[in-house]
């Protein structure tokens, strides 16, 4: 049994949608990168799980000093795309290692797309 | 101060008595807890106190949305960027207006837009971090002429 339309369009939109994720988390992690600040993508994306209404979400190495500094890269670069900021000092060891199991770096990112 | 500032002045008005309400409360009931050493004392001060300061901010937001929509015609954002774009136009000087928060209230009050940011979005992770609860709180505990 073939797709239905609206499943078309919705496979359509998902793969536009996770395009742009990719392109806007790529550009991220180069400016967290750039600003001495070590990067992952995390979750859905990092997965290859993403959907129509999935988040980007990405990890980043920073203390209680850098955070604003992380926060306000991932705001300029991600531009409006929904995105969520998940600092390793908001983490405990076991949910770090959690979310490290399945992360990648920019050049992970570029490689997969 | 002129009627179109009205609507402002009133919510001006409902914020500071939200902000004076938090701050006593805060001092009445959170402050004595943290002398009691267990993570759901440490759970409770972090989650009373940082849904203060998120409603206390958006309070401000509120006013500062009214101040622009009659000094501006609005807040010029696509949706997106909302919340960023308010405060940096407030702090914008333009031909016919001065700004209308200072660069250090800018700072300040972008600090709290990001502490309520992470706190409606984020893993609730954001709560073991009474450190930077504290630090918020501190941060708004130093605006009061706003």
């Amino acid at each position: 049994m073939g797709k239905s339309p609206v499943e078309a369009v919705m496979e359509r939109r998902t793969s536009l949608r996770k395009a742009l994720a990719v392109e806007r988390a790529v550009a991220t992690l180069s400016a967290l990168d750039q600003a001495g600040l070590k990067a992952w993508l995390v979750g859905s994306l990092a997965k290859d799980r993403f959907g129509l209404h999935s988040d980007v979400d990405i990890l980043v190495e920073c203390d209680a000093n850098s955070e604003l500094r992380a926060f306000k890269i991932v705001e300029a670069e991600m531009r409006g795309f929904p995105s969520q900021l998940i600092p390793t000092c908001d983490l405990n060891d076991e949910a770090l290692g959690h979310f490290l199991r399945d992360a990648i770096d920019a050049s992970g990112v570029r490689a997969r797309s | 101060m002129h009627p179109a500032f009205a609507l402002a002045r009133k919510r001006l008005s409902e914020t500071r008595v939200e902000f004076d309400t938090f701050l006593s409360a805060d001092q009445e009931m959170i402050v004595p807890m943290e002398k009691i050493d267990n993570p759901r004392a440490a759970w409770v001060r972090t989650v009373t106190r940082a849904s203060g300061i998120e409603g206390v901010y958006t309070g401000m937001e509120g006013v500062l949305k009214e101040v622009l929509q009659v000094t501006d015609g609005g807040v010029f954002s696509d949706g997106a960027g909302f919340h960023a774009q308010l405060l940096a136009q407030a702090n914008e000087t333009m031909d016919d207006r001065r700004n209308v928060i200072s660069d250090e209230l800018y700072a300040q009050l972008d600090e709290l837009r990001v502490f309520r940011h992470r706190e409606r979005n984020n893993y609730r992770t954001v709560l073991l971090r009474e450190d930077l609860v504290n630090t918020n709180l501190e941060l708004l505990g130093g605006l009061p002429n706003f």
